[in-house]
């Protein structure tokens, strides 16, 4: 049911009555609580099933009512501790109250099956996390899901749940979704509220659905939003981003540029010689914006956090203000010169990850030629986008070989015509969700 | 900035924070902080560009 119907069609049987709620909830359940990933980390099984049992007397309705769902462990949940993947917050005091996104999401009917693993605070492209372990790719379990949200791609690509939420600072929705073979999105900025969401770099924070399908997407992204969108399949100027997005691109990534475009029959490239110093600074901000958010916790209780992640946020406290300065003076500069392709393009194609998922033993993929972290650079794309602040799908190639995604980006009120687009390729069979297993 | 004066750093990090660091976050801070510099080398000339 939750495994194999998409989040759409289980609301309509539900609300036909052709399944119940309580049905496909206990699936949920029970596939959450035998996770051979590490996706979840909470389950909350007699709640969910309560939901569901609610939905079934029809005391709950809406558009997703009796669908599971699953979030990333920064969102509040109500009489839950949030640990924002943190050994230290195991003893913070429960949130009072869901999330927006949650409250949201929940009103539209939707039952809340648990919490996801991530990297801590959400500092890392690969779900490597000390205390709550490692999610491993449900498509290859030897190879990483990518992260900030990698519990929330991986709990989707393995059927557990049909949508769930992350959170995308530099890439941690469109990393996990790529390396995962999932639906994603990186809402415009202020597009989806934050309120209840453990902050990483609040200037650059956004909430992102993933899913396994686009419409599931759209729909899930309606919620969030709280507008539905319209696009009336309004043509579209597409390019795609070459320079900075090439230089570093593995043969699948660059064949999926290829494959899209092909599609598309288009050949217009789009360049963008700054792409690089963006990326720098939304490198340079995190650490230090990051940094000074935890610099007093630092001070106190620096051997409970992930040393990886530690050893990150003490470099980035340590950066000089004036450093901080100019990148955020960057990206200002850079906002204006990205906006300015929108003169002659409506829609932008990058690779989403520079390679399919690495191997977790390696840890490392290759920059300029040489190994480089995982954790530090699978984002390298993803970052040189977010600091623009607009709307970008994480959209997966329909391949035979490890999923790799595509960003589709852009800008602010095109989301709807963008959709329109994602539809149409999906149903041509060019992007869109294999089933682990379900290559040749 | 040679190598060894982002080891200095680190080492200067950690005493501010009042942290004992192993030898391994110790190279790790360090190294993390030899790349936010070229990071921060590579807005600089990006600002050259602009304004040239």
């Amino acid at each position: 049911m939750s495994d194999t119907l998409s989040a759409l069609d289980l609301a309509d049987a539900i609300a036909r009555r052709e399944i119940t709620a309580e049905a496909v909830v206990r699936q949920a359940v029970e596939a959450a609580l035998s996770d051979p990933f590490c996706a979840f980390t909470r389950v909350f099984a007699s709640e969910a099933v309560a939901a569901a049992q609610a939905v079934d007397r029809g005391e709950i309705s809406g558009p997703l009512a009796g669908v599971p769902f699953a979030v990333k462990d920064l969102f509040d949940v109500a009489g839950q501790v949030t640990t924002a993947g943190a050994k230290l917050r195991l003893g913070a005091a429960a949130a009072t109250q869901d999330a927006e996104v949650v409250r949201r999401v929940k009103a539209a009917g939707a039952v809340l099956i648990g919490t996801l693993n991530m990297d801590e605070f959400a500092y890392g492209f690969a779900t490597v996390n000390a205390h709550f372990g490692t999610t491993l790719n449900p498509h290859d379990p030897s190879r990483l899901a990518g992260g900030s949200s990698g519990g929330s791609a991986a709990a989707v690509a393995a059927g557990f749940v049909p949508l769930s939420l992350g959170s995308d600072t530099n890439g941690s929705v469109r990393v996990p979704a790529s390396l995962c073979g999932v639906w994603g999105m990186r809402p415009a900025q202020g597009a989806v509220p934050l309120s209840g969401v453990f902050p990483f770099v609040e200037a650059l924070d956004t909430v992102g659905p993933f899913a396994r399908s686009s419409r599931d997407l759209r729909r899930l992204y309606e919620v969030l939003a709280g507008e539905a969108l319209t696009g009336d399949n309004q043509p579209l100027r597409v390019a795609r981003l070459d320079g900075f997005f090439a230089r570093n691109a593995a043969p699948e990534a660059v064949s999926a540029v290829d494959t899209l475009m092909a599609h598309l029959g288009g050949s217009a490239v789009a360049d963008l010689p700054q792409a690089e110093a963006g990326r720098s600074a939304g490198f340079v901000m995190t650490a230090a914006l990051g940094g000074a958010l935890h610099l007093d916790t630092l001070r106190g209780r620096a051997q409970d956090y992930d040393p990886a992640v530690r050893d990150r946020l003490i470099a980035g406290a340590m950066l000089p203000a004036a450093v901080l300065d100019k990148a955020l003076r960057y990206r200002d500069h850079y906002r204006k010169i990205f906006y300015q392709l929108f003169d002659q393009f409506d829609v932008l194609i990058t690779p989403a990850t520079p390679c399919s998922a690495p191997l977790i033993e390696a840890g490392t993929i290759l920059i300029d030629g040489k190994p480089a972290p995982a954790r530090a650079h699978l984002g390298i794309y993803a970052q040189a986008i977010s600091l623009t602040g607009v709307p970008v799908i994480a959209a997966p190639l329909k391949t035979e070989g490890l999923p790799i995604g595509l960003q589709i980006i852009t800008r602010p009120g095109l989301e709807g015509a963008l959709f329109d687009l994602m539809h149409r390729l999906e149903d041509a069979g060019v992007l869109g969700f294999t089933p682990p297993g379900g290559r040749a | 900035m040679e190598p060894e004066d982002f080891d200095r750093l680190s080492e200067g990090a950690a005493a501010f924070l009042g942290l004992s660091l192993s030898a391994d976050s110790q190279a790790a801070v360090s190294a993390t902080l030899r790349l936010l510099h070229q990071h921060a080398a590579i807005i600089e000339d990006a600002f050259k560009d602009a304004e040239a």
